[in-house]
């Protein structure tokens, strides 16, 4: 199976979570989130909830939206 | 200055495939808090850049924890399910197929070893090596290699499940 087709299946089965279930708990603060974007705390702390954040819907998409404002370069 | 910042948020948040209303909220509050602190459009122009992209990283902290207070769900999550992806031609026999599949790969990825699951996970969801790379702090040699052998596991468990490289397209 390719990696594209993998990707789309791992999409969708996100989207079916999503529409089957809207319970956050279990998900990570939005502090702890920016934590994992500014590479603090230990590795194995980041890695644990990354595997959060990339298995949530909820999680992965307010990541998301963290890391856009955090990565936009300020024009000169 | 603040429109190219906003265009420059915009096209990032295109690119992370956020819906444009997340992206709008955060420029429009941004706005907002640069017109409160510096009340002139003289004094904004004057603003350092990072002053500005430090006012983006708290406004968009601000726009999540509102969200979780209120328990809303992110825009993005307002797309269609994995079956409404498939079409309305697709039949039942190819749904159901295709829910199947989905768990499959979901239980894979669940059983790999917790360093390449977190790896496989952000790979799978659409971030670039390079971008595993920076976030996790590691070499580009050391993700590759987390990353191809967390790919290689994955497939080697779907194998054992029945689903090989021709599985569904």
């Amino acid at each position: 199976m390719s990696d594209e087709r993998l990707r789309l299946s791992y999409d969708r089965l996100l989207a079916v979570r999503a529409a089957m279930s809207s319970a956050r708990e279990g998900c990570p603060e939005v502090d702890a989130m920016l934590e994992v974007l500014r590479r603090e705390g230990t590795e194995d702390a980041r890695l644990q909830l990354l595997d959060h954040i990339m298995a949530c819907p909820f999680c992965q998409a307010e990541f998301a939206l963290l890391k856009t404002a955090g990565t936009a370069q300020p024009p000169e | 200055m603040v429109a190219r910042f906003a265009e420059r948020v915009r096209y990032i948040g295109v690119q992370h495939g956020l819906a444009g209303s997340d992206v709008e909220d955060l420029v429009q509050e941004v706005r907002l808090r640069l017109w409160k602190a510096l009340a002139s459009g003289e004094k904004i122009l004057a603003a350092p850049a990072s002053y500005i992209h430090r006012t983006a990283v708290s406004a968009a902290l601000d726009l999540l924890r509102r969200r979780r207070a209120r328990r809303e769900t992110p825009a993005r999550l307002s797309r269609p399910s994995g079956l409404a992806m498939l079409g309305e031609s697709a039949s039942a026999d190819r749904m159901l197929e295709e829910l199947e599949l989905q768990e499959q790969v979901g239980r894979a990825v669940d059983a790999l070893i917790p360093a390449r699951r977190s790896v496989v996970r952000m790979y799978l969801a659409g971030y670039s090596r390079e971008e595993i790379a920076d976030l996790l702090g590691w070499s580009e040699p050391k993700t590759r290699n987390l990353l191809y052998r967390g790919l290689a596991d994955l497939r080697e468990r779907l194998t054992a499940m029945g689903i090989g490289p021709e599985s569904l397209g």
